[in-house]
């Protein structure tokens, strides 16, 4: 068992990379699924998209993080390399949602 | 909120928003030596970073309400950058934060996982400075066009 600190720091690391994470692949599935208005046409919408997707990636976050708890603190190794892997993976996946699915 | 005072806010958040990048690329930099100890620069970025985007983040609604549709019915093109920026910024903040709590962590990890975590850190500032720079750059492009 690793000790509470690191696993803790791996939990926080965990919920902040849900958040964009989640937040790109929400924008996608509503630009698929559900897409807005065109911003030309309505003065705006009853709610702010944004801010939608980035309390719904909040909450995968809260869900996510006790699992990164609970994996950190039985194998610390395989939690850190996975976060090595994590980090460019979410950055380019919020830059390729930005680009191609504003 | 007045217009002076949206003015004021769009200009702080637009100066602060470069502020933020360099303040980025300062810890990207220094972490690119896994030993290197940087708290006050990372510190001080991750809050920059986050107090530029809780400006952002009052300035949305009064653009949504005043400016947004005016832009898109006159240069969509820059209307959808001012959109692409909105999601750079909250990748940028989010993975400053991953970076922060990384590095400030770091002496607690075991020694042998220390090394992934500092890499941890320094990805994380990199890939933040990188979207950062690319936000506060489509914002100058976006404000070049329009204005509280």
């Amino acid at each position: 068992m690793t000790s509470r600190r690191p696993a803790l720091t791996l939990a926080a690391c965990a919920f902040a990379l849900a958040i964009p994470f989640v937040y790109a692949v929400a924008r996608l599935i509503q630009a698929r699924i559900a897409p807005e208005p065109d911003p030309a046409l309505v003065v705006w919408s009853t709610r702010i998209g944004m801010y939608w997707r980035i309390a719904i990636g909040g909450y995968a976050g809260a869900l996510v993080a006790p699992m990164a708890y609970a994996w950190a603190r039985r194998d610390l190794d395989g939690a850190t390399g996975a976060l090595v892997v994590a980090v460019p993976v979410t950055a380019l996946a919020i830059a390729l949602q930005a680009v191609f699915v504003p | 909120m007045s217009t002076f005072a949206l003015r004021l806010v769009e200009r702080l958040h637009g100066h602060l928003g470069w502020l933020a990048v360099l303040a980025l690329v300062h810890p990207a930099v220094l972490l690119a030596r896994p030993k290197r100890r940087a708290r006050l620069a990372v510190v001080l970025a991750t809050a920059l970073v986050t107090l530029v985007g809780a400006l952002g983040t009052v300035l949305y609604p009064p653009y949504r309400n005043t400016l947004k549709q005016r832009l898109f019915v006159q240069t969509p093109t820059i209307g959808w950058m001012f959109e692409r920026k909105e999601h750079l910024a909250v990748g940028a903040i989010a993975l400053a934060w991953v970076g922060c709590a990384a590095h400030l962590a770091l002496p607690s990890f075991p020694e042998k996982t220390r090394e992934r975590v500092a890499r941890v850190a320094h990805l994380s500032f990199v890939s933040s400075a990188i979207l950062a720079a690319t936000a506060a750059a489509l914002g100058v492009t976006v404000s070049l066009y329009t204005t509280f």
